[in-house]
């Protein structure tokens, strides 16, 4: 046993709930229960109940808060008012993704960013750095102080508001502060109206020691709602249906995260210039470089599974792209790839080469599921 | 979790189970395997008549999560193929021991046998 491992508040949860154990970023996280698919089909039908304890938090406070996200962060965080969420691609000098983060504006000039448990080291220590120049600022990792539980699906918010009546006027991207516990002891939460499934519902954060509690009341209150524990495994095939970027698939730090359904993201236009912004905006002008490529959706007409670094041929057997994340998509019941391929090819069809075979497969757009 | 490892197969370090009956091998993946890549919903298998070399790959079970290779425990020429698998790869996951089994395989020589390891070997490098 690794020593090194990390475990969430939620571990024994986990474990006594079945859990099927894996290494996922240096942390021990349940890749699924039950099994993927039904875990899957429970959040599109019911409501899913994820463990994202491992995500890191980063807290951003003082006067020059806004000025120092508005320098590292690539959206419009003037434009991010207090009790709201915000996506974010933090970029290095070249353009490259260091990461893709969610701002929670806590009050005027405090902040709460969320970023990959796999970048959370490499992330703070950029933060930390580029926050030297600034004197009225100061950052901290408060990683491990925060649990976080996701409450995704149809029913998501009905359960959620058993709990937290005062969330009902909560909308999508905004969060509340709110309690909720035993009388004796009130624990505040952050409750916010985002997601990372396709489906409507929450992300709650609040401390270790009360996690346990609010998971439970949401697995017994969320039984009439047919609630199922979902792991890793369905985080990923319903971002995947929900045609959401992973780092390290879709996003990473050589490539500019352009076409990849986030340009919205990517303030270019921003006065206050942020790190990255100059490569960025160089590509969009120009329509050159990481501008030439779109992310899209592959349908394979096959039965094998177009997987992450398969080549994107044209007819002629051109290579036109390279698939960044595939999986078996529980809610169409047949395979989907998401691939970056080049903008300017108009096929509506494509090949895939699937190990040594060649596959057909249609181009769609993202996402594959839209619940709008 | 403890998983049902049958005494009289041969195993490879990388999962599969081979059935020796004579110069006839029947392969599949272990109850361990099934249950680790979870759900498997596509196998890609040799055809009959295919000459397969030991530790080199003849096919690969593809689960939700994850693709993975099917290394041969023998080397040979494929005699038989379960095809009921293409419609129905969750076969593997309900039988791995039994309905669940991947192809036959007319093995060159009994020699190679001798680098796959039993029952208890495999045991213990699953508890690891």
């Amino acid at each position: 046993m690794n020593t090194l491992i990390q475990k969430t508040a939620l571990n024994e949860s986990h474990r006594k709930l079945g859990g099927k154990m894996v290494d996922f970023a240096g942390w021990d996280m349940p890749v699924e229960y039950s099994g993927l698919r039904i875990e899957h089909m429970a959040t599109r039908q019911h409501i899913g109940l994820f463990d994202v304890s491992h995500m890191g938090e980063v807290r951003v406070e003082g006067l020059d808060a806004v000025l120092f996200l508005q320098t590292i962060l690539t959206n419009d965080i003037s434009k991010c008012a207090v009790g709201q969420a915000q996506y974010n691609m933090m970029l290095n000098e070249q353009g490259g993704v260091i990461d893709d983060l969610i701002i929670y504006r806590i009050s005027e000039n405090n902040f709460l960013v969320v970023v990959n448990a796999s970048n959370k080291d490499k992330d703070f220590a950029w933060i930390l750095k580029q926050s030297k120049s600034f004197k009225n600022l100061k950052v901290q990792d408060e990683s491990s102080d925060w649990a976080q539980v996701a409450v995704q699906g149809p029913k998501a918010v009905e359960l959620t508001l058993e709990l937290f009546p005062e969330a009902k006027d909560i909308k999508k991207f905004r969060f509340k502060t709110l309690t909720w516990g035993s009388l004796e002891k009130p624990t505040s939460w952050i409750v916010a109206r985002t997601g990372y499934t396709g489906e409507d519902g929450f992300e709650i954060y609040g401390p270790n020691e009360s996690v346990v509690q609010l998971w439970d009341a949401l697995l017994q209150k969320g039984k009439k709602f047919e609630i199922l524990p979902c792991g890793l495994g369905a985080r990923n095939t319903l971002r995947i249906e929900a045609g959401l970027p992973l780092y390290g698939n879709e996003i990473n730090d050589q490539k500019k995260p352009l076409n990849i359904g986030m340009n919205w993201a990517l303030k270019t236009e921003k006065l206050d210039g942020f790190i990255g912004q100059k490569p960025l905006a160089q590509d969009m002008k120009t329509n050159s470089g990481d501008a030439l490529n779109t992310l899209v959706g592959l349908l394979s007409l096959e039965k094998a599974i177009p997987r992450d670094g398969y080549p994107v041929l044209s007819f002629d057997k051109t290579r036109i792209g390279t698939v960044t994340s595939g999986t078996f998509s529980p809610s169409l019941n047949q395979p989907v790839a998401m691939a970056l391929i080049e903008k300017f090819y108009s096929n509506e069809t494509c090949l895939i080469e699937v190990r040594k075979n060649l596959v057909e497969a249609k181009i769609v757009s993202l996402p594959f599921v839209n619940k709008k | 979790m403890a998983y049902r490892v049958p005494e009289e197969l041969y195993y490879t370090k990388d999962h599969e189970w081979a059935l020796v009956d004579e110069n006839i091998v029947t392969v599949g993946i272990t109850d361990y395997a099934q249950d680790t890549l979870g759900e498997i919903v596509y196998v890609e298998l040799p055809e009959e008549g295919d000459k397969l070399t030991q530790n080199v790959s003849f096919g690969v079970v593809e689960s939700v999560k994850s693709v993975s290779d099917l290394l041969a425990p023998v080397s040979g020429t494929v005699i038989e193929v379960n095809s009921a698998l293409n419609e129905n790869p969750g076969t593997i996951n309900d039988d791995a021991w039994n309905d669940g089994w991947l192809i036959k395989i007319e093995m060159d020589t009994e020699k190679e046998l001798a680098s796959l390891i039993r029952a208890p070997e495999y045991k213990k490098l699953i508890q690891d």
